[in-house]
C-alpha cells in the first residue's frame, strides 16, 4: 500500500515509539538521541508550521541548512511531510555561490522558506528569474517536485536537478531494488557520513526515513570517529566516498573486528582507485563491498559487488534494471571493447530537460540518456569508465570546474590570466592548483590569492598550490592547453 | 478494416504525439503498416502501438511505430523509403506473435504481469513501460513456471520475450 510521508512516519512511531530514530551530535559534540515518537512529533509540528506560513499564491520551496544535525534531518522530513519541495543547502556555501543557487531556485519558485535551527520557517524572497514563476493552481499543484539537489555532474558549474514528487512510501519500491540488492535491510542501523546536501547521503536518508532505520548522523568526517561510531552503534549499513575510504585505510591498523556488525559498505560519487578498493575488500571481505555508479539525475545505475570486481578489476558493474548502450559521436552503437559515450535507459526515466536552469542532459529519441561519461562494455555487459573528456577536477568526490576557479582568480586586480589544474593528492585524489600571470609590476602574496578565492568559492574549490608564470599556454583559438601544465605538478609539488 | 488515416488519427489523439503519418512498407516480402510519429516529449513507439491496438482493436494491422525527430516527407507524403530503411535497420520494433510454446508461455507471463493485452516477442521491456515492480513480478513468475532461477541481470540483458525464451529453453 502506498503511503504519504506523514502517514509512514506516524505508522513507524506508533509501531516502535521508543526505538531510536536519530542519533546526532551538538556543537559541543554531546550525543543527542531521539526516539521515533519524539521525531514524529517534532516533524509533524514543523510541517504544520511550514504549511501555515506558506503563501499559496505562488510556488514555494523549503530551504534547509543541511549539515548533519538533528534540526536539518527534522527540517527535511517536515518539508517532505508538508509536501513542499525541499532544497538541502550546504551551510558552508559562500555568499556568491549561494546567490547563484538561490537564483536558480528563483527561476521556478516565487518564495523560499528557510527552516532555521528552531524549525521556524523564515520567508526569503528568491531572485526573480527571466520569467516569473507560475502561480500555484492550488495546494495540490505545489507538490510536483519532491526535492531539489545541487549537482555538478558534468561541468562543476552549480546546477539544480529536481525530483518529481511528492515523495511516497511504497513497500515494493522503498528503498529501490538496487539498494536492497546492496545489503540494505528494513529497520537497520545506518551511519550517514556524507553531508545531507549531497545526493547520495540525502537519498540514503530518505530511504532510512521511510524504511524505519535508526540513523546516526556524523556531523563532519574524521576517519577515526567514523570507525568508532560503526563499532559503538553496531552500524549495519554504511555509504562512503572513495575519499572517506582512503582516509580510513590510512589509520594505523584498521581492525576488521570493528566492522563485524556491518552488512554492507556501499561506495559512490567518484572513481575508486584499485588500491583503496582492494584495501576495503581485504578489510570487509568481497561480499560486503558494493559500488554504485549512477548520475544524480536518475538516468540509470550500475552495481558491482567485491567478488565481481576481483574477477574484473576496474569495472563499475552491470546495469541494474538499466540498459547500457555505448554510442559513437554520430550516435551509432559501437561493439563491446570499444570506448564511446555511455548512454543508459531505466524505468525511472527522466524528462528530456529535467533541470531547473534549463541545462538538458543529452537523450536519444528512444529514451537513452547520458551525462557525458565515456566508457566501454565487455562481452558480459560489465561497464568500464574512462576519464572524463572535459577538465573537471575531482576533489574527493566534489566536482570543480576550472573555469569557475579561473574566473575568480582573474577577478583579482593583480591577476591578468590564470589556469586551474588538478594535482594529485594522497587522500582526496586530487586538489586544485593555479598558474597565475600577474600584471606587469604587480605583486601579490599567495595567501592573499587564497583568501580572495575563499570569498568567492567553496573551500574545496580554492587552489592549494599557486605558481607564478610569465604566460599560460593557449592554443591558436585561445583555448587553454591545460595538458601543457600538468607535468609541473606530477608529484603535487610546486616547481622551483 | 481499419484504414491508414484512422491509425494516424488515433495516434494524433495521444497526448504524447505532435504529428503522425502511417504508410504501408514492404519488409521481408510482406506488407506492414508503419506509423512515423513526432513526439512532444519522450514516448516509446511500443506505448503508442499499444495505444492504437487498444483504441482500434488488436487487428488494427499496425505493426510498428517509428519515433522521429522530424517527419520524413517526400513530395507532400510521408517518405516510405525512409520508413522501409528504418525497419530494415531494426530501428522500429515490429509486432510478432510467439512462434512456439516457450515463447507463448513467456509472453503470457509478461502480459499478465504488465497488464497488457498482448506482447510481441521482439518488444523491449522498458519501451513497453516495464518498471522494477513488473520486472520482479515477471522474474518470480518465470522461476515458478520454468522451475529455474533467473536473476535480474539475465532478465534485463534479454530484454524481450524471444531472447528470454532462448535462455529458458
Amino acid at each position: 500500500m502506498v503511503l504519504s510521508v506523514r502517514r509512514r512516519i506516524a505508522d513507524t512511531a506508533r509501531a516502535e515509539p521508543d526505538r531510536t530514530a536519530l542519533v546526532g551530535f551538538g556543537t559541543d559534540l554531546g550525543q543527542q538521541v531521539m526516539s521515533w515518537r519524539e521525531f514524529a512529533d517534532r516533524v509533524a509540528d514543523a510541517a504544520d508550521a511550514l504549511g501555515a506560513a506558506l503563501d499559496r499564491r505562488t510556488r514555494s520551496c523549503a530551504v534547509v541548512l543541511a549539515g548533519n544535525t538533528l534540526p536539518a534531518a527534522i527540517g527535511i522530513a517536515a518539508a517532505l511531510t508538508a509536501e513542499v519541495p525541499v532544497f538541502p543547502l550546504n551551510p558552508g556555501t559562500p555568499p556568491a555561490e549561494r546567490d547563484a543557487l538561490l537564483g536558480l531556485l528563483g527561476r521556478r519558485f516565487g518564495h523560499g522558506y528557510l527552516m532555521d535551527a528552531q524549525l521556524r520557517p523564515q520567508r526569503m524572497d528568491l531572485p526573480a528569474g527571466p520569467e516569473p514563476p507560475a502561480a500555484a493552481e492550488g495546494p495540490g499543484q505545489l507538490n510536483t517536485v519532491a526535492y531539489l539537489l545541487a549537482t555538478g555532474a558534468s561541468t562543476g558549474i552549480p546546477k539544480i536537478s529536481a525530483r518529481p514528487g511528492p515523495l511516497r512510501y511504497d513497500p515494493a519500491r522503498t528503498p529501490s531494488v538496487v539498494i536492497r540488492q546492496a545489503g540494505w535491510r528494513s529497520g537497520q542501523r545506518q551511519l550517514i557520513v556524507g553531508p545531507l546536501y549531497h545526493a547520495a547521503p540525502f537519498s540514503a536518508f530518505l530511504d532510512a526515513l521511510l524504511d524505519s532505520n535508526t540513523v546516526v548522523l556524523q556531523p563532519f568526517f574524521s576517519a577515526q570517529w567514523t570507525v568508532e561510531l560503526v563499532r559503538r552503534y553496531a552500524i549495519e549499513w554504511l555509504q562512503l566516498t572513495p575519499a572517506h575510504m582512503r582516509e580510513i585505510l590510512r589509520l594505523p591498523d584498521p581492525d576488521p573486528a570493528g566492522f563485524a556488525s556491518l552488512r554492507a559498505m556501499l561506495h559512490t560519487a567518484a572513481r575508486c582507485d584499485a588500491d583503496t578498493k582492494r584495501g576495503w575488500i581485504d578489510l570487509l571481505g568481497p561480499e560486503r563491498v558494493f559500488e554504485l555508479y549512477g548520475a544524480t539525475e536518475g538516468i540509470g545505475v550500475t552495481l558491482v559487488r567485491g567478488d565481481e570486481w576481483l574477477a574484473r578489476p576496474g569495472t563499475v558493474g552491470r546495469g541494474f534494471l538499466t540498459q547500457i548502450r555505448i554510442l559513437d559521436d554520430a550516435g551509432h552503437p559501437i561493439p563491446p571493447g570499444t570506448t564511446g559515450t555511455v548512454f543508459m535507459r531505466t524505468p525511472q526515466r527522466i524528462g528530456r530537460s529535467d533541470y531547473v536552469n534549463g541545462r538538458a542532459i543529452r537523450t536519444t529519441l528512444d529514451g537513452f540518456a547520458t551525462v557525458g561519461d565515456h566508457g566501454r562494455l565487455d562481452r558480459d555487459g560489465y561497464l568500464y569508465l574512462e576519464p572524463r573528456d572535459h577538465d573537471t577536477i575531482n576533489v574527493g568526490g566534489e566536482k570543480v570546474d576550472p573555469d569557475e576557479v579561473e574566473a575568480a582568480l582573474r577577478d583579482h586586480p593583480a591577476v591578468i590570466d590564470a589556469v586551474a589544474v588538478a594535482v594529485p593528492h594522497q587522500t582526496l585524489g586530487s586538489v586544485v592548483a593555479a598558474h597565475i600571470v600577474l600584471r606587469p609590476g604587480a605583486s601579490v602574496r599567495k595567501a592573499e590569492l587564497a583568501a580572495h578565492c575563499g570569498r568567492r568559492l567553496a573551500g574545496y574549490k580554492i587552489p592549494k598550490h599557486f605558481t607564478f608564470v610569465d604566460q599560460v599556454p593557449r592554443s591558436a583559438a585561445g583555448k587553454i592547453q591545460r595538458w601543457r601544465l600538468a607535468p609541473y605538478h606530477q608529484n603535487g609539488a610546486t616547481p622551483p | 478494416m481499419v484504414t491508414l488515416p484512422e491509425i494516424s488519427e488515433a495516434l494524433s489523439a495521444h497526448p504524447g504525439v505532435r504529428r503522425a503519418e502511417t504508410a504501408i512498407v514492404r519488409h521481408d516480402d510482406r506488407d506492414v503498416a508503419i506509423a512515423a510519429v513526432e513526439p512532444t516529449g519522450y514516448v516509446s513507439g511500443l506505448i503508442l502501438r499499444n495505444h492504437v491496438r487498444r483504441e482500434l482493436g488488436e487487428d488494427s494491422g499496425l505493426a510498428g511505430v517509428l519515433i522521429v525527430e522530424h517527419m520524413p516527407m517526400t513530395d507532400g507524403a510521408v517518405d516510405v523509403e525512409y520508413l522501409a530503411s528504418a525497419v530494415a535497420e531494426g530501428r522500429c520494433i515490429l509486432f510478432e506473435d510467439p512462434r512456439d510454446d516457450v515463447e507463448r508461455r513467456v509472453a503470457a507471463i509478461w502480459s499478465a504481469q504488465m497488464d497488457l493485452r498482448s506482447v510481441g516477442v521482439n518488444d523491449d521491456f522498458l519501451e513497453l513501460g516495464g518498471d522494477s515492480l513488473s520486472a520482479l513480478g515477471i522474474i518470480a513468475a518465470i522461476e515458478t513456471e520454468f522451475g529455474r532461477p533467473l536473476d535480474v541481470y539475465e532478465f534485463m540483458s534479454a530484454a524481450n520475450v524471444r531472447r528470454l525464451a532462448e535462455i529458458l529453453r
